[in-house]
């Protein structure tokens, strides 16, 4: 209990250290809130344009696809709050990990703490909100998949956090390079957007057994406007839950084998 | 007078340092391809579920190659100088810069014209290349020469333009998000996000009044051959007008901020 106290303690003073900084430069902290607004508009103008020209994505209505974009910001807005993903392979490049880890706490802690963005819970996860209420108010979602979904969208995340933090390792110890970490972001981005099933079976279940994008979205979106079996929703949770703990350990093991960087 | 040959050397170093990242240059090349494959599912399930053969006047097979064509395109009007100049600006290094007889802005555009030669050789050509072979595009002598004077002016455009984003980091030290604002923004203006087609006529109307559309929408649709050479003049006419302009303001505006400088970095 102590020890969990001690914990929370570093992390909050960290985080505070992180907010006081963000905003200690004023002008920079408007212009980034202001890119992250742009951001949330592109994808409204997106949405916008495919539902103006065409009948859109069969089986999905424009609140619907607008409900899961905002979803898909709202999830790699939390990534981001959590630990933003590619500050890892940048600290372990030029040694700053370092200094970090002779800190007495986990390495998930010192990330979270160190990593947090504070534009992305600003913006990014407030506005996400603002345009996912604005879809769920046109969905009439019923409150019982709600209840349903947050559990399957909680293992999803966790299971697509650790995923990506074992991706930030291993940008560095195979390339040496924060590159390929920023463009995969950007690319599963793009993917998280859309529904599943508009890549092909191949990609669905690369994105589900592989890369868990879709159970911390897709699937979760599926179970809010009801179309998850029983059966699949045990599934999507046992999956979730396993490939969870098999990228902790990958990423202990990979960041063990660290030695030191920068130089 | 211009300092040709210290320019030139700007220009050839900047590309020496570049070659180091030589695995960011291959990541690049796999990650063009995956976008427009993305781009390319989504857009197709949207077709054969309207079941309309043309939206916005594009076939599947045009919005194909349109995705394709914009990756590159987009590759070749880009620019470092934001990144560049602010760099110095925090490293103190153009204090430096400014007591060498040569003009700063113009070895800025240097160093960025290097990265970008760069990236037109290692990514945008086997790109386009690849795309031109897929798609079977019939491109003409004159297609591909108005092509290259649009990506020319494109360039030209959002270097000017870049480059007064670059002058506020005198007074601001870190223009980054400023940046990043403009690139989206770009992305959306220029085409490379939708093509402008899809866009409602009013909006794209005003679009292809802007110079963003020189960016990339218009250099795609060139090689397309999906405008006509009328459109494509006035769109170069409309850019070179907005560049021209730009350019003097940012000639004026760099007399000015100029005199602000400090020192900084370490």
């Amino acid at each position: 209990m102590q020890r969990a106290k001690e914990i929370l303690s570093f992390y909050l003073a960290s985080y505070w250290c992180n907010m006081k900084s963000f905003f200690t430069y004023r002008l920079q902290a408007a212009i980034w809130l202001i890119e992250s607004t742009v951001q949330l508009v592109m994808n409204l103008v997106v949405v916008a344009v495919i539902y103006g020209i065409s009948s859109g994505i069969p089986g999905w209505s424009y609140y619907q696809l607008l409900f899961l974009t905002y979803f898909a910001s709202l999830t790699f807005s939390i990534v981001a709050v959590v630990a933003t993903p590619w500050r890892l392979p940048q600290d372990l490049r030029t040694g700053a990990f370092d200094s970090y880890m002779t800190k007495p706490y986990g390495l998930l802690t010192i990330m979270s703490a160190k990593y947090s963005s504070t534009t992305s819970l600003i913006t990014g996860v407030f506005g996400s909100l603002v345009f996912l209420a604005y879809a769920a108010a046109h969905l009439s979602l019923p409150a019982t998949f709600f209840v349903l979904a947050i559990p399957a969208y909680l293992v999803g995340m966790v299971a697509y956090f650790m995923f990506l933090q074992v991706l930030g390792v291993l940008s560095y110890v195979l390339i040496r390079s924060g590159s390929f970490i920023n463009r995969a972001i950007g690319t599963m981005g793009t993917l998280s957007r859309y529904p599943l099933p508009v890549f092909g079976s191949s990609v669905q279940l690369l994105l589900t057994l592989l890369v868990p994008l879709g159970l911390a979205i897709y699937y979760p979106v599926e179970v809010l406007f009801g179309n998850v079996t029983p059966l699949s929703y045990v599934s999507f949770m046992a999956l979730g839950a396993a490939l969870s703990v098999a990228f902790y350990l990958l990423f202990n093991r990979l960041m063990r084998s660290y030695e030191s960087g920068g130089g | 007078m211009v300092n040709l040959s210290g320019n030139f050397a700007l220009f050839k170093a900047t590309i020496k340092s570049q070659m180091a990242y030589k695995t960011d240059y291959a990541i690049s090349l796999v990650f063009g391809i995956i976008r427009p494959l993305i781009l390319l599912a989504v857009w197709g399930t949207i077709y054969i579920g309207t079941g309309l053969s043309t939206i916005g006047g594009l076939t599947l097979a045009s919005t194909a190659a349109y995705f394709f064509l914009a990756i590159p395109v987009t590759m070749s009007t880009n620019e470092d100088v934001v990144e560049i100049m602010q760099g110095d600006i925090q490293q103190g290094a153009i204090a430096s810069s400014l007591v060498k007889p040569m003009s700063y802005p113009l070895g800025v555009i240097c160093r960025s014209l290097g990265g970008v030669s760069l990236n037109v050789v290692l990514l945008a050509l086997p790109l386009m290349l690849l795309s031109i072979a897929v798609f079977h595009l019939a491109l003409t002598p004159s297609m591909v020469l108005l092509f290259v004077v649009e990506l020319i002016i494109g360039s030209a455009f959002l270097h000017i333009v870049n480059f007064i984003i670059a002058t506020l980091s005198i007074q601001l030290t870190n223009v980054y998000g400023m940046m990043i604002t403009m690139w989206d923004i770009t992305t959306l203006l220029s085409g490379a996000t939708i093509p402008l087609n899809f866009f409602p006529a009013a909006v794209q109307h005003v679009l292809l009044l802007l110079p963003f559309s020189m960016v990339c929408y218009m250099p795609v649709m060139t090689l397309l051959g999906m405008v006509s050479e009328a459109q494509v003049l006035s769109g170069i006419a409309i850019t070179l007008a907005g560049t021209a302009l730009l350019a003097v303001a940012a000639y004026f505006w760099w007399r000015h901020v100029a005199k602000m400088m400090g020192s900084a970095g370490g």
